[in-house]
């Protein structure tokens, strides 16, 4: 065992790290931004916009990020869209996060009482005002804690990035062990790095539970 | 379409093996993560600790990460268990530390007195957890046993990084020689979107049949 691979190679380390840390920060912030209006389309009383919802929830959900990702990256081109590595990537692991947070936000929505929105309607608030002012701000309280602990998914997710050819922490271990063959000392390593980015977001979900508690 | 047809042989044999992944990693971990659930019952805070600490590790860390360590890293050590065994550790490894918390939480859910109870009547241990305990387990388990299990499929198509030919592996190769990569894909993805939808029925059945008939919700039945 000689962890020297490591200390001569801190800066591929370092920016791996910081492109794991980019993609899942970008994909979270994406998936939640999509999920959020096909949340309120899934209850619409229109099929036309409830069932596309629908079956977008249950594609993304059913199918592995993995398989995703390679139709972000290996199937668009099939049909004229050519995606960089990183975007591909981007678009896939959203696409399957996505899935999951609609249902934490619909959740969330559908937690907040009625009569809300009975009343916001009684006093001529339009629909979208109701939402964005009085339902949404209600339920943030039932949405944060599992849309943060996905948070700490995503992370994890973004090292199957590596396998659409995107230099990620994962992708610069593999890059690394190809040509210094020294797997066990590298992938404790980045093992260990991943513990930690997930140990600092678990502490930022707690703070954001603590703070949305009382609204 | 052509193309699907000629390559179906090779998909189900692909099918196949991840079901066989899949029975196999379900069947380990669920049974090794009871028994530790179990084993937190009598034993002190040093195994409380130690699986706190295995699942911290293996809920943390990308379970690509942990493939790829048991298939290039073991062998380093000595260790060769070819892909699919490596890929079967692994999974093992990440499945049982879910399995622990899921069994931890349904033992949580049954009443302490039960256990009393259990013992003021002369019951043995054994036979109280098997006959008093667990079925009530199983009825709180069962939903979250089955959501995971839906997760739990899908993962297997990263076995694919480790050079194990299910259905993600056999869909590279067949892009590599037909270049229709819309379709197969596709395909592919339907493949494992069947498997985890059958689970996610089960997974809607399960939660309804144990709200209702075992008063799990506040309502009384």
């Amino acid at each position: 065992m000689n962890f020297s691979v490591v200390f001569d190679n801190l800066d591929l380390f370092w920016r791996g790290a910081t492109s794991t840390f980019i993609i899942a920060f970008v994909t979270s912030v994406l998936s939640v931004a999509a999920a959020l209006p096909l949340a309120v389309m899934r209850d619409m009383r229109s099929p036309l916009l409830s069932w596309p919802a629908a079956i977008f929830s249950w594609a993304s959900r059913a199918t592995p990020a993995l398989a995703l990702l390679f139709f972000a990256y290996y199937g668009l081109p099939g049909i004229g869209i050519y995606l960089d590595p990183v975007p591909a990537a981007i678009l896939g692991l959203s696409l399957s996060a996505a899935g999951y947070n609609m249902e934490f936000i619909r959740a969330g929505l559908q937690a907040v009482p009625r009569t809300q929105y009975d009343a916001a309607r009684a006093l001529g608030i339009p629909y979208r005002t109701a939402l964005r002012r009085i339902i949404i701000p209600q339920a943030m309280r039932v949405i944060v804690p599992p849309l943060a602990s996905n948070l700490t998914l995503v992370i994890k997710g973004s090292a199957l990035a590596s396998l659409v050819a995107v230099s990620e922490l994962t992708g610069e271990a593999m890059a690394l062990i190809s040509f210094t063959y020294r797997p066990f000392e590298i992938l404790i390593t980045i093992a260990a790095i991943y513990l930690v980015i997930n140990s600092a977001l678990i502490s930022l979900q707690h703070y954001l539970e603590q703070r949305f508690r009382f609204g | 379409m052509d193309m699907i047809v000629s390559l179906w042989p090779r998909f189900l044999d692909a099918t196949l093996l991840t079901l066989a992944i899949f029975v196999v990693v379900s069947f380990m971990s669920t049974t090794i993560g009871l028994l530790a659930a179990l084993a937190t019952i009598a034993a002190g805070r040093w195994l409380a600790v130690s699986l706190a600490i295995y699942g911290w590790i293996f809920r943390g860390v990308p379970e690509l990460v942990i493939l790829l360590f048991c298939y290039l890293a073991l062998p380093q050590l000595g260790l060769d268990l070819g892909p699919v065994g490596a890929a079967v550790l692994g999974f093992t490894l990440i499945s049982t530390a879910y399995e622990v918390e899921i069994f931890k939480s349904g033992l949580a859910g049954v009443h302490r007195g039960q256990f009393e109870a259990a013992r003021a009547l002369g019951i043995p241990l054994p036979s109280a957890l098997r006959r008093i305990v667990l079925p009530q387990v199983i009825r709180i388990v069962a939903t979250p046993w089955i959501t995971y299990a839906t997760g739990s499929i899908k993962r297997i198509s990263i076995a694919s990084a480790v050079a194990v030919t299910e259905i993600m592996q056999v869909t590279k190769q067949a892009i590599a020689v037909s270049h229709q990569p819309f379709t197969l894909i596709l395909f592919a993805s339907a493949l494992y979107a069947t498997m985890a939808s059958i689970l996610m029925v089960a997974e809607i059945v399960a939660a309804r049949r144990f709200k209702q008939r075992f008063g799990l919700s506040t309502e009384l039945p």
